[in-house]
C-alpha cells in the first residue's frame, strides 16, 4: 500500500500495463489463510473519470468468519445452499446499501449513482472454508470537461476490522493532485501486502482534480535512467530508494536530509549521462578561452535554469489543463525539431564557408527567440526522448542567441594570458572533443572578440544544459505534490539541479586544465593533420546537428 | 464465570494470596501506594509501560508511532519489542489475528537483534504467548524477562496471567501481590481482584477493580475496569449496577465490544432482550468472538428465535472449523458450544486435549460438563470439584455441577447448587437459569 503511494507516478504506466494479466491470474485464489486474519471485512473502491462520467467499482472482501457471518443473510430460505438468485438478489440489495454509503462531490454537485452489475462470488478459503467478494459497479454522470474538484468519502461500514483503499484513475481524463494511488496495491483486494510493518490501509476520502484529456504525467514518466550495467543498475537502485523516501508516510528531519542528499546524487548523475548539456559546455569551455571560473558561471546558470524550469512546468501542469494536452507535446516536439534542424543548417553553411562568426549569431538569434517563446515552461517537459535532441536544440539556440543582442566586445579584462594559447587551442579542439558547433565560432575568430560575448554564451551554455528538465526531476516534483508536498518537492528539484551544476562544473574544470595542457603541446607543434582536423570537424558536427534536427521534426510529425 | 480468563490477559487479574484478606491488603496497598508516589513520578511513563500487560483500548495510533520508529531505528530492539508489544495488545482488542503474526514478526526481530536480556522483547512475547493462550510458553518468557530484570511489574503480570490460566493459583496470588508491590497501578490492580473473584470474595473483588479503575491512566484501561465491574455486579445478580457500569465505559470507548457484550448480558437480565440482541449485534459487528456469538445465539433461542440463533451458531461452527486446521487449543466456549449445540463427545475430547494444557478452573468446569452432556457424569462430577475447588461464585459452575449431581441422583446436593446459582445470579444463563428453576421444581415435586 505505501508502495503505490510514494510511488504513485512512477507506478502508473507500470502498473497499467502489469495488472490486467495478473488480475486474471488471480482470480482464482489459493485456498490459505486470510492474510489480514479471517475476521476482515475489507473494501476497495476504484474510480474511474472519463469525460463524461465517473465510474466507481466497490469491491468487498470477507474473510472467511466474516463471510460465514454473511451467508445467512444470503441464504434467505435457510436450505443451506445459496442459489445464483439468492447471490443476486443479496449483492443487489447490498450494493444499494454502498451505493448510498459512497458519497462524491463532483465539482459542486453531489454525484447520482447510477448502479450497473452487482455480483457476489466465493472462493475457497482456510479450512474448506469460502471467503467471499462482492463487487458493485456504479456510474454518475459527469461533466469533466473543464478543470474539475473531486471529492470521494467512503461511508461503509467499518467497524470491523480491515482494509479500506480507494484509487483514482483517467480515462481520456487526467488525475491531478490525487490524494490517492491509482493502481490498487492489492490488485482489489486479491494480494495483501505481507510486510509485517505496514499498517493495513485505511483511506476513507479522496480528493482529486479532473482535467481533460490524458495527462502529461504518464508520458513523462521516464523509462528509468538509460542504458544498463552496473553503474546503471546501482543507480536505479539510488531513485528507488530517493522515491521510497520522498513518499515515506511521515517526514522526518534525517529522511528529508537523505532524500535531498539522494536528489543531488542524482542531478549529478544524470547530467554525466550521455548526450546531455554537458557536452556542449564542454565543447564550449574547450573552444572558448575559458577559465575555472567561466566553469562555475555553466554550473550555477545550469542550475538556476533547470530549477526554474522544472518548477515552472511542474507547479504550471497541474493547473493549466490546456498544456496538458498531448497535441501540445508533439507540437512543441515539432517546434524543437525544425528549430535544431535550422541551427543545424546554419552551422553547417558557416562552417562551409569558414566565416566570420557575427553571422552567425545573427542568424542563430532569430531562432533561438522564437524557439524561446514556444518553449519557456511546459514546451521542454515533454523533453521528448529524454531531452537529448532538443536539449542540444535549445542549447545551441540559446548559446548564440544571447551574444547576438549585445556589442561582442564588452567583456571584461578576463586572462589575457590565455588568450593566445586559446586560440591556436581551438584550431584542433575538434579532434579532441567530438562535436559542438561552438567550435566553430572559435574557430573562425576567437581572439577578436572573445571577451563579452564568450561570458554571455556560456551563460547560454548553462541555459542550455538545465533547460531541458530533466525528467526524473518533474516526475518527482510532480509526485511531491501529489503527497501534498509541494515545498518538499522545490526543495528537493533544487537540490538536483546543484546535482547536475556539480558535474557540469566539475567536467568544465577539467576541460580547462586538459586544454591548458593540450594548448603547450600544441602551440609547439601544431601539426598538420591536426590543423585538417580543426578544418573537417566544424562540417562534421554541424552536420551531425542537422542530422539530429530533421530526426526530431520526423518523429514530432509522426506523432501529430 | 468462564469470563474472566478468556480475555487472556488483559489486565486484570490478581494479587496476593492473603489468608485473611483485608488487613494484609490494606497493609501493602498502603505500602504500595507510598512507594508508588516516591518511585514513580511519570504517571505518563508508568502507563505505557504497564500496557504491557495491560488494558487494551484504542492503541492504534500508538502503534502507528511505533512503527515509525521502528523505521526510523531498525537497528533498536526496543523499538522492535515495543511495536510487537502493542500490536498484541491491539490484537487483543480488535481481534484481529494477523496483528498477532505481525507482533510476532517484530518481537523476532528484536530478539534477533538482542537474543539475549532482552526485557521488552521477553515480556512480549510472554503477552503474545498468553493473548494465544499457549500459557507454558508465557511462563517461561515471563521467567525470562524476570531473570532479566526482577523488578519489573509487567513480567510479574505475565507471570500471574500464565500460573492462574496453568492452575497454579498460590504462586499466581504471589505473583500479582509482587508486581502489587512493585507498582500498584490499573493493570496490578485488576489482577489482584481478580484474585478475589477467583477465590469468591466478590465483594473484595469489586472494591480493588474500582481502585483498578481509579488508578486507569488510559481510556483502555477504564474500559477494562469498567467491564469488570459491570460483570462483577452482573455475577451477583445486580444487573442494574452492571447496566450502569457499562453505560459509564460506553460513554468513553462507544465500540469496545466487550462493554457492548457487558450491556447486552445487563439488558437481558433486565428483561430488555431487544436491546440485548443490538448490544450483542453491535459487538459482533466490531469482533465476532466465540463469546458474543455464543451468547448472542442463546439469548435468541431462549426468544425462540431459531434461524437468528443458527447464523451465530453457523459461524461458531466455522470458528470451530478454522481453530482445529490450525491445530490451536480449544476454547471454553468452544467446548461449551459444542457440548451444548454440536456433538458431546467431540466436546469430550476437545476438553480433554484443553484441560491438559490449561487445568483452569473454567476449563474444569467446561470438561464436566462435556462430560455430563457426553452422559459421563461420574468423571464429570470430579471435573465440576475442580471447578469450584477455588471457592468461585459462579452460577454457571454450580448449575453444571447441581445438573450432574441431579443425573446421578444426589439430590440434595444438587437442589442446593441449583438454588446457589440462582442464588449467585438469577439470570445467569438464558437458557440455562430457568432450566435450573425448572429442576429445582421437580425435585422438589418429586420429594
Amino acid at each position: 500500500m505505501n508502495l503505490l503511494t510514494r510511488r504513485r507516478l512512477t507506478a502508473v504506466p507500470l502498473a497499467a500495463v502489469l495488472l490486467v494479466p495478473i488480475a486474471q491470474i488471480a482470480a482464482a485464489p489459493a485456498a490459505t489463510a486470510h492474510p489480514l486474519g479471517n475476521f476482515t471485512v475489507n473494501y476497495s473502491t476504484s474510480i474511474t473519470l472519463r469525460p463524461d462520467a465517473v465510474d466507481a467499482e466497490i469491491v468487498v472482501d470477507r474473510a472467511e468468519i466474516a463471510a460465514a457471518q454473511q451467508r445467512p443473510l444470503v441464504d434467505q430460505n435457510h436450505d443451506g445452499s445459496v442459489t445464483k438468485g439468492e447471490a443476486q438478489a443479496y449483492a443487489d440489495e447490498e450494493c444499494a446499501v454502498l451505493t448510498r454509503q459512497l458519497g462524491a462531490d463532483i465539482g459542486s454537485r453531489k454525484a447520482r449513482w447510477d448502479s450497473g452489475p452487482s455480483m457476489l462470488t466465493f472462493h475457497p478459503g482456510e479450512a474448506g472454508l469460502e471467503t467471499s467478494r462482492l463487487a458493485c459497479h456504479l456510474t454518475a454522470e459527469a461533466d469533466l470537461g473543464s478543470s474539475t474538484a473531486i471529492r470521494v468519502t467512503t461511508h461503509y461500514d467499518t467497524r470491523r476490522v480491515g482494509w479500506h483503499e480507494i484509487t483514482a484513475n483517467g480515462r481520456g481524463v487526467t488525475v491531478a493532485d490525487s490524494t490517492v494511488p491509482a493502481a490498487s496495491p492489492t490488485n482489489q483486494l486479491r494480494h495483501y501486502p505481507r510486510d509485517p510493518l505496514a499498517a493495513p490501509l485505511d483511506q476513507r476520502t479522496a480528493e482529486l482534480r479532473a482535467t481533460p484529456g490524458d495527462g502529461p504525467a504518464a508520458r513523462i514518466v521516464p523509462p528509468g535512467l538509460p542504458g544498463s550495467g552496473p553503474a546503471t543498475a546501482a543507480l536505479n537502485k539510488v531513485s528507488t530508494l530517493f522515491d521510497t523516501l520522498v513518499g515515506s508516510r511521515e517526514l522526518t528531519v534525517p529522511v528529508g536530509l537523505l532524500a535531498l542528499l539522494l536528489a543531488v546524487v542524482l542531478g549529478a548523475s544524470h547530467a554525466a549521462m550521455p548526450g546531455h548539456g554537458k557536452t556542449i559546455m564542454a565543447a564550449y569551455l574547450a573552444g572558448r578561452r575559458g577559465t575555472p571560473r567561466d566553469a562555475f558561471t555553466v554550473g550555477a546558470t545550469v542550475t538556476l535554469t533547470h530549477t526554474a524550469g522544472v518548477l515552472a512546468l511542474g507547479l504550471a501542469l497541474p493547473l493549466a489543463t490546456h498544456l496538458a494536452g498531448e497535441t501540445v507535446l508533439v507540437w512543441l516536439g515539432l517546434a524543437s525539431g525544425l528549430l535544431v534542424t535550422a541551427i543545424g543548417l546554419q552551422l553547417l553553411r558557416s562552417a562551409l564557408r569558414g566565416k566570420a562568426n557575427h553571422h552567425h549569431h545573427h542568424s542563430h538569434s532569430h531562432h533561438s527567440h522564437d524557439h524561446h517563446s514556444d518553449h519557456d515552461g511546459p514546451g521542454h517537459s515533454h523533453g521528448s526522448g529524454h531531452g537529448h535532441g532538443p536539449g542540444h536544440g535549445h542549447g545551441h539556440g540559446h548559446g548564440h542567441d544571447a551574444p547576438a543582442g549585445l556589442p561582442p566586445a564588452r567583456r571584461a579584462p578576463g586572462t589575457p594570458s590565455t588568450d593566445g594559447s586559446v586560440v591556436v587551442l581551438t584550431k584542433h579542439a575538434p579532434a579532441s572533443h567530438s562535436h559542438s558547433h561552438s567550435d566553430r565560432h572559435e574557430a573562425a575568430g576567437p581572439a577578436r572578440s572573445p571577451a563579452r560575448r564568450g561570458r554571455w554564451a556560456l551563460v547560454g551554455v548553462g541555459i542550455a544544459g538545465g533547460l531541458v528538465p530533466s525528467p526524473s526531476a518533474l516526475v518527482v516534483l510532480l509526485g511531491a505534490i501529489a503527497l501534498g508536498r509541494t515545498a518538499f518537492g522545490v526543495l528537493l528539484v533544487i537540490g538536483y539541479g546543484l546535482g547536475m551544476a556539480v558535474t557540469l562544473t566539475l567536467a568544465g574544470l577539467l576541460l580547462v586544465r586538459l586544454r591548458d595542457r593540450i594548448a603547450v603541446h600544441a602551440a609547439e607543434r601544431a601539426s598538420q593533420r591536426l590543423k585538417t582536423l580543426g578544418r573537417i570537424g566544424p562540417a562534421a558536427t554541424s552536420a551531425l546537428v542537422l542530422l539530429v534536427g530533421i530526426g526530431l521534426t520526423v518523429r514530432a510529425l509522426t506523432g501529430i | 464465570m468462564h469470563r474472566p480468563e478468556d480475555e487472556p490477559a488483559p489486565s486484570i487479574r490478581r494479587r496476593r494470596p492473603l489468608r485473611n484478606g483485608a488487613i494484609t491488603i490494606a497493609l501493602g496497598v498502603a505500602m504500595f501506594t507510598a512507594g508508588a508516589v516516591a518511585a514513580s513520578p511519570a504517571g505518563v511513563n508508568r502507563a505505557a509501560e504497564s500496557s504491557a500487560s495491560a488494558a487494551p483500548g484504542v492503541q492504534v495510533r500508538g502503534v502507528e508511532a511505533l512503527r515509525e520508529r521502528v523505521r526510523r531505528l531498525p537497528a533498536d530492539p526496543v523499538s522492535w519489542a515495543d511495536l510487537g508489544t502493542a500490536l498484541v495488545q491491539q490484537a487483543r482488542t480488535t481481534a484481529d489475528q494477523s496483528a498477532y503474526t505481525q507482533a510476532e514478526a517484530a518481537l523476532r526481530r528484536s530478539l534477533a537483534l538482542q537474543p539475549g536480556e532482552n526485557l521488552h522483547a521477553e515480556i512480549g512475547m510472554g503477552a503474545l504467548a498468553a493473548a494465544r493462550h499457549e500459557f507454558h510458553d508465557a511462563l517461561t518468557w515471563a521467567r525470562k524477562a524476570i531473570v532479566t530484570s526482577p523488578a519489573t511489574p509487567a513480567a510479574y503480570g505475565i507471570l500471574a496471567d500464565a500460573l492462574t490460566q496453568l492452575g497454579q493459583y498460590e504462586d499466581s496470588y504471589t505473583a500479582v501481590q509482587t508486581m502489587a508491590d512493585l507498582r500498584p497501578d490499573s493493570s496490578s490492580l485488576a489482577r489482584a481482584s481478580y484474585t478475589f473473584e477467583l477465590r469468591g470474595d466478590t465483594l473484595q473483588a469489586k472494591a480493588v477493580m474500582g481502585r483498578a479503575l481509579r488508578a486507569a491512566g488510559t481510556p483502555g484501561e477504564r474500559a477494562f475496569a469498567h467491564t469488570h465491574l459491570s460483570s462483577l455486579a452482573l455475577e451477583s445478580g445486580d444487573p442494574a449496577t452492571a447496566l450502569r457500569e457499562a453505560r459509564r465505559g460506553l460513554a468513553e470507548a462507544p465500540q469496545d465490544p466487550g462493554l457492548l457484550e457487558a450491556r447486552a448480558k445487563a439488558h437481558a437480565a433486565l428483561g430488555q432482550p431487544g436491546q440485548a440482541v443490538a448490544d450483542y449485534t453491535a459487538a459482533i459487528a466490531v469482533a465476532p468472538l466465540p463469546q458474543y456469538l455464543l451468547g448472542l445465539g442463546e439469548l435468541q433461542q431462549s426468544l425462540g428465535h431459531r434461524a437468528d440463533s443458527e447464523s451465530q451458531y453457523a459461524v461458531l461452527r466455522a470458528q470451530e472449523k478454522i481453530r482445529r486446521a490450525e491445530g490451536a487449543p480449544a476454547d471454553v466456549d468452544a467446548i461449551l458450544f459444542e457440548a451444548d449445540h454440536g456433538a458431546p463427545r467431540q466436546a469430550v475430547a476437545m476438553a480433554e486435549a484443553a484441560v491438559s494444557e490449561r487445568p483452569f478452573i473454567a476449563v474444569h468446569d467446561a470438561y464436566a460438563w462435556a462430560l455430563h452432556r457426553a452422559g459421563r457424569d461420574e468423571e464429570a462430577l470430579a471435573q465440576a470439584d475442580k471447578a469450584l475447588a477455588l471457592g468461585t461464585r459462579s452460577a454457571l459452575f454450580l448449575f453444571h455441577r447441581g445438573t450432574i449431581r441431579q443425573s446421578l441422583g444426589n439430590t440434595a446436593d444438587a437442589r442446593r447448587d441449583l438454588e446457589r446459582a440462582l442464588a449467585t445470579d438469577p439470570y445467569f444463563h438464558p437458557v440455562h437459569a430457568s432450566a435450573a428453576r425448572t429442576s429445582i421444581r421437580r425435585i422438589d415435586d418429586a420429594s
